[in-house]
C-alpha cells in the first residue's frame, strides 16, 4: 500500500516485477555483499567473543580488550536498517507490480485541507493552552521597582500579539478552507484593493508607534534614570565575573568602593584593588557565595570583568547588563521583595534569588551561580558587619610591585 | 543599447557553443569547473543542503545533552571519541556544536544554499539572459564557498577542537586560546573558512547585481521582474555592504587572536597571567559585527519570502496581492536592516539614548514585514489553492514568519529585552521567523523547481509527508521555547541543573528533545526522496506548474545558453494568473497580445513556447529598426502596457 507513496512512478509500474527484481537485486548486489558480509562478520565476532573473553581472562590486568559486544551491536543496527531499507523497497515493487494503490482515490487538495483545519486549529489551540499550562513557571512578579514596569510592558504586547497570532492565523487557515482547488474552480484576478493595503498599514502602525513610546519611556526613565527618592537608603556593591565564578565587592564604613587595576590581580588580591587608596582598605570581600541587598534601597551594582564576556543576569529583578572586560558597566535597581516574602508568596520554602551569567564565557558558563539575598536593612546591616575588609597587611606590598614590573608595560 | 548588444554576443557565443556542441565537455569543465549558472545552482544547492544536513544532525547531539543531562551515551564515544568521554558530551564541546550548528546553518545553508541556490538558478532564467554577466566569477563564487566548507569542516579534526564561542565568536573569549580549547586552532580556520565564504558570496553577489541590471531581456522591465529576483537583487546589495564590516571585524580578530593586537582586548587577567592588551573594546566588536548580523537576517529572509511569493501566486492562480507594495516593502526592509543593529547589544552596556534611537528604528522593520504577510493572505484570498508540496511549504513559511516574526515585538523593545535577553524566547523566535521559515521556503522553492534543475518531479506524496512531519515537529520544537523564555531560561547552557529556574523546565526539554529527533529523521524523507528523484523521478512537462515566469520556457533538457534559439521577449507582468477574457488561468511573461489574437495555445500539454519566442525576437539587423515594445492590444492590456525610460541602456 506505500507503494506510491514511497516513491513509485507509473512508469514503472508497467514493468513485470520478475525482470525488474532481477535487475534491481543485479545493481544492488553490493548492499547484499554488504549485507551477506555483516552476517558472517557477526558470525566470526560471536566466535571469537567466546575466545575473547577467555584472553580477557588470562590477561585480568589489561582491562580494555576489544570491545566486541559493541562491535555486535553496531552490526545488529547495520543488519536491522538494512532489512528495513530492504523491505521498504521490496513493498514498493509489490505494490508497482500488482497495480493496487489505495490513496489513488484521495483528492489531494480536500485532505491537505482538512490537514490544516486539523493541524492549524489544533496547533492554535494547543499554544493557547500550554500558554496557561506552563505559566506556574514563568518568572514571578518582578522583585524590583522597574521591573513592574517592564513586566505592565510585556503584558501589554501580549495582549496585542497573542491576538493577532491568533486572528492572523486564522485568516490564513480561513482562506485555505474557503478558497482551495475544490470549493472553488476559478480565482478572481485581483491586482490590489487600496483600502485594504491601507487598512493594514494603519492596523500595523498603531500598535509600533505605541509599544515604541512605551518602550522608549520605560527604558530612559524608569530603568536608565533612576534616582533616589526622598530618604531612601543607597549602596553601591561591585559584581566581577571571571571564568567561571562572580565575586562581589561592598563598600566599607566609608560607602566608597576603591581603586582597582588588573595588573595588581594575584595572591590574596583577587579583584587586583589598590590598597594604596585608602577607600580600598576598608572594602568588603564576602566569602560566602552570596549577594545580600537591601530591600527597598536604590542598588547601584558596578560589573565588571577579569578575563572575558559575561552577563549579569538577576531574572527575578529583570536586570540585565554584560560584564565587559575594560569597561566599567553598571546597572541600578530597587528591590522591592525580600526573600522571605517571596517564598511565603510564592509557597516554595526553599526559594532564592539567584544571578546567572547569559553571555558565552566558555566550558562551565551553565553552572555560574550566585545565590542573592533580599533582606531588610538591618539584616542587611548586620550582615555587612560580619565581612571581612580585603586588606591584608601583612601582605607584602612589593608583590604587587614586582608584578608590575614584569609585565614591562 | 548595451544590452542588446551583449544578448548578441551571447546568442553569438552559444551558437558557437551549446547548440552545435562544438567543444568537448569532459567531467570537469561540466560538473566540477562549470561555469553555466544552472550547474552551479545545483552546485551550491547540493553543498549548501550537505552542511544543513550535518549541522541540523549536530543539533540532534546537543539536544540529547539538553534533555537527559545525566545520561549517558555510549554510541556518542564512539562518533566522538575523546569529546564525550564515558558517552558524557564534554562541556567544551557541546558549545562547539552549538556554534558549529549556527555557523553551518545561518551561513552555509540559510546564506550560500539559499541565495546561492535560487539567484543562480532564476535570476538568468527569469528575467532571460543567457547567463549571468561573469560565468566565472560565478564559478569562482562556488569554488571560493566550497572551500570554505572544507575549511570549516577541517575544523572538526583539529586536536582542540572548532570554533566554540558561539556563532557570533564574541572576543575575548573567541581571541583567547586559553579561555577556551576552542578559540584555538578551530578558531583560525573559522574565521579563515568565513573569509573564503564571504569573498564567494560578494561574487555572487556582483554576479548577481549586474546580471539584474544589465542583462534583462526586451521588454523586462524592472518593474516587471518576479518578487524572487527583486528580492534576490536586493539581497546582493546588502550582502554586498554588509558583509565587509564583518570580515574587517573577523580580520582583526585573528590579529587580536594571533599577533598580540589589542582591537578588542583590554584589562585580561587570565589562566593566572595578565595580559599586556590595553585600550581596545570588544563593544567594537559587537557594533562591527551586528552591522552585518542584522542585514544577515534579512539576507536569510528576503530571498525566502521571495520565493514563497512565486510558490503561492503559482499555486493560487492569483496575481500577487499588491506587487509594488511587495517592492517597496523588500526596499523598505533592507533599507530598514541597516540601521537596527544595536538591538542585539541593549544590554551590553552602550549609551542607553541608542538602545531608545534602536527601538524606535527596529519597531519600524515590523511594518513592512507585516505588509508583506497580510499581501500574502490577500493573495490567497479568492484564489484558487492548489495545495500541492511547494504550496504546503509556501503557507508554512507564512505561518512560521508570523509565529516567530510578532515576538519581534518584544525582543526589539529595549527594557523588554532585559529579561529576554539571551534566553530561550530568543531561540525559539530567531528559529521560527529566520531559520523554519527559510528553510521551509527553501524546501518550497525545491519541490517547486526540482523539475527545473534536474527535468523530474519530486514524489508529491513523499512531500505531503515530509511537509505535515516537518511543519508539526517544527512548531513543537521552537513553540515551547517561548514559555522557557519567559520562564528566564538562558541560551548557551549545556545543562540546565544548576539553577532552581532553569531546572523546572526539564519535562519540557525532554519534550523539545523528542520533537527534534523526529523531525530531523523526517528529513531522511526528504533525502531519499530528492535522490530517488533526480535519478527515477517522473519526466517533468517543460512548464508543470502552469507558471507564467521565463524559467519554464526553456527547454527542460538543460543547454548552454538557456534558449536554443532567440531570447525570449517580455510583454507583460509576472503575474497574469486567472485573468479575466483570457483563454487559459495564465499567461506567459513571452505571450504577446497578438499571440493570444492569433490564437496560440500555450496552456496545451505539448506547445513549444520556442515557436513564439522565436518568432518574437527582432533578427540581428532588425534590432536597431524595430520598437522596443510590441503594442499591446486593447482586450488585455492593463499589465501589458509600455513602460518607458524604465528599460535600462
Amino acid at each position: 500500500m506505500w507503494g506510491r507513496a514511497l516513491g513509485a512512478t507509473a512508469s514503472q509500474s508497467r514493468m513485470k516485477l520478475l525482470p525488474y527484481l532481477c535487475g534491481y537485486m543485479e545493481r544492488m548486489r553490493w548492499l547484499s555483499v554488504l549485507g551477506l558480509g555483516g552476517t558472517v562478520w557477526a558470525q566470526i565476532g560471536a566466535a571469537a567473543k567466546a575466545r575473547a573473553t577467555e584472553l580477557a581472562l588470562e590477561a585480568a590486568e589489561k582491562s580494555a580488550a576489544f570491545d566486541w559486544t559493541g562491535l555486535l551491536w553496531k552490526l545488529v543496527w547495520i543488519e536491522t536498517l538494512l532489512i528495513v531499507f530492504l523491505a521498504f523497497r521490496l513493498i514498493q515493487l509489490v505494490v508497482q507490480y500488482t497495480g493496487y494503490d489505495p490513496f489513488a482515490r484521495w483528492d489531494r487538495d480536500k485532505v491537505n485541507m482538512r490537514l490544516w483545519m486539523a493541524v492549524g486549529l489544533g496547533g492554535l489551540f494547543l499554544a493557547l493552552w500550554s500558554t496557561f499550562k506552563y505559566a506556574p513557571l514563568y518568572l514571578p512578579e518582578a522583585a524590583s521597582r522597574h521591573g513592574v514596569l517592564i513586566d505592565g510592558l510585556r503584558n501589554g504586547i501580549i495582549s496585542f500579539t497573542y491576538p493577532a497570532f491568533i486572528l492572523v492565523h486564522l485568516m490564513l487557515f480561513y482562506m485555505i478552507w474557503r478558497y482551495y482547488n475544490g470549493r472553488v474552480r476559478a480565482a478572481v484576478y485581483q491586482e490590489t484593493h487600496h483600502k485594504l493595503e491601507w487598512a493594514s498599514l494603519i492596523a500595523i502602525s498603531i500598535p509600533v508607534v505605541a509599544i515604541a513610546i512605551a518602550g522608549i519611556y520605560i527604558w530612559s526613565l524608569p530603568v536608565h534614570g533612576q534616582k533616589p527618592e526622598a530618604g531612601q537608603k543607597t549602596v553601591e556593591i561591585e559584581v566581577v565575573a571571571e571564568q567561571f565564578q562572580w565575586r562581589v565587592r561592598y563598600p566599607g564604613a566609608d560607602g566608597k568602593l576603591g581603586r582597582y587595576h588588573y595588573t595588581l590581580i594575584g595572591g590574596e588580591n583577587v579583584l587586583g584593588l589598590d590598597f594604596t587608596d585608602p577607600k580600598a582598605q576598608d572594602d568588603l570581600l564576602p566569602a560566602a557565595k552570596e549577594i545580600h541587598l537591601p530591600v527597598n534601597a536604590l542598588v547601584t551594582i558596578h560589573v565588571r570583568s577579569k578575563d572575558v564576556l559575561h552577563s549579569l543576569f538577576l531574572p527575578h529583578f529583570r536586570t540585565h547588563i554584560y560584564a565587559v572586560p575594560g569597561q566599567k558597566n553598571q546597572v541600578m535597581l530597587v528591590p522591592t521583595i525580600t526573600t522571605k516574602e517571596m517564598r511565603r508568596k510564592l509557597g516554595k520554602p526553599d526559594f532564592d534569588y539567584e544571578l546567572a551569567c547569559n553571555q558565552l564565557c566558555g566550558g562551565a558558563h551553565y553552572n555560574m551561580r550566585m545565590k542573592v539575598v533580599v533582606e531588610s536593612w538591618e539584616e542587611y546591616q548586620a550582615w555587612l558587619a560580619q565581612q571581612k575588609p580585603a586588606y591584608q597587611p601583612a601582605q607584602p606590598s612589593t608583590l604587587t610591585q614586582a608584578r608590575l614590573s614584569n609585565l614591562n608595560l | 543599447m548595451a544590452t542588446h548588444a551583449m544578448e548578441g554576443t551571447h546568442a553569438h557565443v552559444h551558437e558557437g557553443h551549446g547548440h552545435d556542441h562544438a567543444h568537448k565537455e569532459t567531467f570537469w569543465t561540466k560538473y566540477i569547473f562549470s561555469q553555466d549558472h544552472k550547474t552551479i545552482a545545483k552546485q551550491f544547492l547540493l553543498t549548501g543542503f550537505t552542511a544543513g544536513f550535518i549541522g541540523i544532525l549536530l543539533s540532534a547531539i546537543f539536544r540529547l545533552q539538553l534533555a537527559f543531562p545525566d545520561k549517558s551515551f555510549p554510541f556518542l564515544e564512539t562518533i566522538l571519541g575523546k569529546w564525550a568521554p564515558e558517552g558524557r558530551l564534554d562541556p567544551n564541546f557541546y558549545m562547539a556544536l552549538v556554534t558549529m550548528h549556527g555557523t553551518i546553518l545561518v551561513f552555509w545553508l540559510l546564506t550560500g544554499g539559499l541565495s546561492g541556490t535560487f539567484a543562480n538558478l532564476l535570476i538568468p532564467l527569469q528575467i532571460g539572459a543567457r547567463d549571468m554577466a561573469s560565468p566565472f566569477l560565478n564559478m569562482l563564487s562556488f569554488h571560493f564557498f566550497f572551500w570554505g566548507t572544507v575549511v570549516l569542516f577541517a575544523s572538526f579534526f583539529v586536536e582542540t577542537g572548532p570554533a566554540a564561542a558561539g556563532w557570533t565568536v564574541y572576543p575575548p573569549l573567541s581571541a583567547l586560546p586559553q579561555a577556551m580549547p576552542g578559540s584555538g586552532l578551530g578558531m583560525i580556520l573559522w574565521i579563515v573558512a568565513l573569509v573564503l565564504f564571504v569573498v564567494g558570496v560578494l561574487m555572487g553577489g556582483l554576479n548577481y547585481i549586474t546580471t539584474v541590471l544589465n542583462m534583462r531581456t526586451q521588454g523586462m522591465s524592472l518593474f516587471r521582474m518576479p518578487l524572487v529576483v527583486w528580492a534576490l537583487f536586493t539581497v546582493a546589495v546588502l550582502g554586498l555592504l554588509s558583509f565587509p564590516p564583518a570580515v574587517a571585524a573577523f580580520i582583526l580578530l585573528l590579529f587580536d587572536h594571533s599577533l598580540g593586537t589589542s582591537f578588542y582586548l583590554s584589562d585580561i587577567y587570565i589562566a593566572g597571567q595578565a595580559l599586556p592588551q590595553q585600550g581596545g573594546n570588544v563593544l567594537l566588536y559587537l557594533h562591527l559585527f551586528w552591522f552585518l548580523g542584522h542585514p544577515e537576517v534579512y539576507i536569510v529572509l528576503l530571498p525566502a519570502l521571495g520565493i514563497t511569493s512565486e510558490l503561492i501566486t503559482a499555486h493560487a492562480r492569483k496575481p500577487i496581492f499588491g506587487y509594488r507594495i511587495m517592492v517597496l516593502s523588500i526596499l523598505g526592509i533592507a533599507f530598514v536592516s541597516f540601521i537596527v543593529w544595536a538591538h542585539h547589544i541593549f544590554v551590553s552596556g552602550m549609551n542607553p539614548l541608542l538602545g531608545s534611537i534602536f527601538t524606535a528604528t527596529t519597531l519600524l522593520v515590523a511594518i513592512p514585514s507585516a505588509m508583506k504577510i497580510f499581501n500574502y493572505i490577500f493573495t490567497l484570498w479568492k484564489g484558487r489553492i492548489h495545495l500541492t508540496t511547494p504550496m504546503l511549504f509556501a503557507i508554512g513559511t507564512v505561518s512560521f514568519f508570523i509565529s516567530g516574526g510578532l515576538t519581534g515585538f518584544f525582543l526589539g523593545v529595549a527594557p523588554l529585552d532585559i529579561p529576554l535577553h539571551n534566553t530561550y524566547f530568543v531561540v525559539g523566535h530567531f528559529h521560527l521567523v529566520m531559520g523554519v521559515s527559510a528553510v521551509f521556503a527553501m524546501f518550497g522553492g525545491t519541490y517547486h523547481w526540482f523539475p527545473r534543475l534536474w527535468g523530474r518531479m519530486m514524489n508529491e506524496r513523499l512531500g505531503y509527508i515530509h511537509f505535515w512531519l516537518t511543519f508539526i515537529g517544527a512548531n513543537l520544537v521552537f513553540f515551547p521555547m517561548y514559555y522557557m523564555g519567559f520562564g528566564g531560561v538562558p541560551r548557551r547552557y549545556y545543562a540546565f541543573t544548576e539553577f532552581s529556574f532553569t531546572s523546572q523546565w526539564q519535562n519540557l526539554n525532554v519534550f523539545i528533545t523528542v520533537a527534534a529527533l523526529i523531525t530531523i529523521a523526517a528529513q531522511f524523507i526528504f533525502i531519499y526522496n530528492f535522490f530517488h528523484s533526480m535519478f527515477w523521478g517522473k519526466p517533468a512537462p517543460r512548464n508543470p506548474w502552469k507558471a507564467t515566469t521565463l524559467e519554464w520556457s526553456s527547454p527542460v533538457k538543460h543547454l548552454h545558453g538557456n534558449w536554443p534559439g532567440k531570447l525570449p521577449v517580455v510583454h507583460r507582468w509576472p503575474y497574469d494568473y486567472s485573468k479575466p477574457g483570457a483563454p487559459a488561468d495564465f499567461i506567459p511573461q513571452y505571450i504577446s497580445d497578438e499571440d493570444i489574437a492569433r490564437g496560440v495555445r500555450w496552456w496545451e500539454e505539448d506547445f513549444e513556447p520556442l515557436t513564439v519566442i522565436d518568432r518574437a525576437e527582432p533578427e540581428e539587423g532588425e534590432k536597431q529598426a524595430a520598437s522596443p515594445e510590441p503594442k499591446p492590444a486593447p482586450a488585455f492590456s492593463p499589465n501589458a502596457k509600455p513602460e518607458e525610460g524604465s528599460s535600462p541602456s
